[in-house]
């Protein structure tokens, strides 16, 4: 078991509640990570600041914040800039993601729905070292 | 100055009247004239006749005296005398009676007349003398007559002479009133050519004519020509026609100009008309054809739109379930199989659906169909089977009337099997207590003019075309009225938020109309609801893409 401070965090933006609340509960069972889900946008930004995460996964698509508009706001944000930042779209193609085409903006993207295996991968390759 | 036609021909008239009257007056004045003269030639010559008579008489007077004296003579010369005497009493009488001409010609006769008388005393003288032979007062009384006689014989000489002069100026009068006449008849004669020339000339020139010239001007218009004019020369009723006529002939022109100007206009406006007919026609079309290419884009937008929303819709409980299985593989630890099968079903279902997604966002990108000769009925068994346990749980049966030979279709299975499984899960939908499925499967020669089956170039289907139809009838809650009109509309759902996102049926008729295929829904409320959907056979029209 990793302790607590060696744990990554890891900040999910998605206004799907249902599924930030089992990303959240998978990735914690996974023993690795501590998760913060947030479901809008602005929350997002604020608990990127406080929370501070190794990784943000951030829907694109969302009610109140398109993503883009969010990610554009975290990267210019000396507090949060250098946070990497995964979106996680419905409208791509997992062939897409494969094929390397796999960047929107300059951040990686994911095609969901994503599994758990899939979520653990994608941190482990681009979460910043604490 | 105006005069008008009847006061010329009036005029004219009465000029010539004048001329003639004239003429006639004139004759009637020379001929009283000429037949004076010869009244007067008349006259004289009954004067020089009575002279004659008379100088015949004189000489004769004094033959009785004469012969008186001579012996041997008649008895009665006294009686003879007599007889004599009162002949040239008678005579000078009668020429006292005629008018003279000159002074010297009364005196004349009176001279003679006296003379006469002389002889006359002197002859009665001598026949009263007795036995006047012989004697010498006889002699010389005798001598004395014939003295007298001679003077009286000169005078009647001269008087002869006067009256043979007379004669002659009577003559030459005669002669001259003569000539008048006949100057006066053949003036009469040639000034009433030269008036009637000058009135035919005139009638020419005031009637004539200008009628000619209208007359001429009324062929010329006939033949179209309008550019001649009457000339008018006289101020009345002719001139008034002439100058009549010109304007209308000018009227004419200008009507004629203006038909043509309005013609051309008309031709003109015709031809804009037609130019704008087919203008509008052709913007029509291309307006039909742009909206037929809106409808087109918007509905590749809308499926666009539909596309990610669909994707988004779906993704996200997708990706809940995905994480849900994640979360109860850890923590399942039982080796059951039913449990590790359920699990395995949910993850592949979860990947069905992501497929379909992905099949959807390719249609949305005008991804291009994979059309294979397929059996129908086994794709709907693979469709089924992906519902199987959708099925079990929610206890529906399923009813199979299939068709086992049947012609292959040309589709792509995928797809098919993505509509065939929305539709069954609508059916699902539509039972929650639990119902059947009828599923008929068969080929058949399409009879009924229905949307889509027909004539028009737009049909999918002829009338007498063989094709494979699929039946899905349920018994479930139908579908009213109102709703049946939009079950094919993006987004329309009757299902609950989290049940359906109402793209099924719309995604589905896409794909079958890409198919060339058609989908028709037949539903009552409170019995079920029935959809049919139609396939081209392989080999038959090629489905253009």
């Amino acid at each position: 078991m990793v302790d607590e401070a060696a744990k990554k965090k890891i900040l999910i933006i998605d206004d799907e509640e249902d599924f930030t609340k089992l990303v959240k509960m998978n990735l914690e069972a996974a023993g690795e990570y501590e998760v913060r889900a947030e479901r809008e946008g602005i929350k997002g930004i604020a608990a990127a600041k406080e929370f501070k995460p190794n990784l943000i996964f951030l829907d694109i698509l969302m009610s109140d914040m398109e993503g883009g508009e969010v990610a554009y706001q975290l990267d210019n944000d000396p507090e949060t800039g250098n946070i990497p930042i995964v979106f996680l779209t419905a409208v791509a193609k997992k062939e897409e993601v494969r094929e390397g085409k796999g960047v929107i903006g300059g951040h990686p993207f994911m095609a969901k729905p994503v599994t758990t295996a899939e979520l653990i991968q994608c941190i482990e390759e681009n979460a910043r070292r604490a | 100055m105006r005069i008008r036609i009847g006061t010329k021909i009036f005029i004219a008239l009465l000029i010539f009247f004048i001329q003639i009257s004239l003429l006639m007056f004139a004759f009637f004045m020379v001929n009283r004239q000429h037949e004076q003269t010869i009244l007067n030639q008349y006259r004289e010559l009954e004067r020089i006749n009575l002279i004659k008579d008379l100088q015949l008489a004189l000489v004769q007077v004094v033959m009785p005296a004469n012969d008186f004296l001579i012996p041997g003579g008649a008895d009665d010369e006294s009686e003879n005398f007599k007889v004599i005497d009162s002949k040239v009493r008678d005579l000078i009488e009668k020429l006292n009676r005629i008018e003279f001409g000159r002074t010297e010609e009364k005196e004349l006769l009176n001279r003679i007349e006296k003379k006469y008388s002389g002889t006359k005393e002197i002859a009665l003288q001598i026949f009263v003398i007795p036995n006047a032979i012989g004697n010498i007062e006889s002699g010389r009384l005798m001598e004395k007559m014939d003295d007298i006689a001679d003077d009286a014989a000169r005078d009647m000489e001269m008087f002869y002479e006067f009256a043979k002069r007379d004669m002659e100026e009577v003559k030459m009068k005669e002669h001259k009133a003569k000539a008048l006449f006949d100057i006066v008849i053949l003036a009469g004669i040639l000034s009433n050519i030269i008036l009637i020339l000058f009135g035919l000339f005139f009638f020419r020139r005031t009637i004539s004519l200008p009628l000619e010239a209208i007359r001429n001007i009324v062929l010329e218009i006939g033949r179209g020509n309008l550019e001649k004019k009457v000339n008018v020369r006289s101020n009345d009723e002719i001139g008034d026609l002439a100058n009549s006529f010109n304007k209308m002939t000018e009227d004419l022109k200008r009507l004629i100009q203006k038909e043509k100007e309005l013609t051309t206009i008309a031709e003109m406006a015709v031809d804009a008309e037609k130019k704008r007919t087919v203008e509008l026609e052709r913007t029509y079309n291309e307006l039909q054809m742009t909206q037929d290419q809106l409808i087109q884009a918007e509905k590749l937008n809308a499926v666009g739109l539909l596309a990610s929303g669909v994707a988004h819709e779906v993704r996200n409980p997708l990706g809940i379930i995905i994480q849900g299985v994640n979360y109860l593989e850890e923590k399942i630890t039982t080796k059951e199989e039913d449990v590790l099968e359920v699990l395995a079903m949910l993850k592949d279902s979860v990947k069905r659906a992501d497929k379909i997604i992905n099949a959807l966002l390719d249609f949305s990108r005008a991804a291009s169909l994979n059309l294979q000769p397929e059996d129908i009925n086994s794709i709907l068994e693979n469709s089924l089977n992906l519902v199987k346990s959708q099925l079990k749980l929610e206890n529906i049966e399923i009813v199979r009337e299939i068709k086992i030979d049947m012609p292959r279709v040309l589709v792509d299975k995928n797809k098919i099997e993505q509509v065939f499984i929305n539709i069954l899960l609508n059916a699902v939908q539509a039972m929650p207590e639990g119902g059947e499925i009828i599923i008929r499967s068969y080929d058949k020669h399409l009879e009924e003019i229905k949307n889509g089956i027909g004539k028009r170039g737009e049909d999918h289907f002829r009338i007498g075309e063989k094709a494979v139809i699929v039946e899905f009838e349920d018994t479930g809650v139908g579908i009213s009225v109102e709703n049946i009109k939009k079950i094919f509309d993006p987004f329309f759902t009757t299902k609950s938020p989290r049940g359906g996102t109402g793209l099924g049926l719309s995604v589905s008729r896409n794909i079958l109309h890409m198919h060339k295929g058609l989908i028709y829904v037949q539903s009552q409320i409170g019995k079920g609801t029935k959809i049919t959907v139609i396939l081209k056979i392989a080999g038959g029209d090629k489905i253009s893409q």
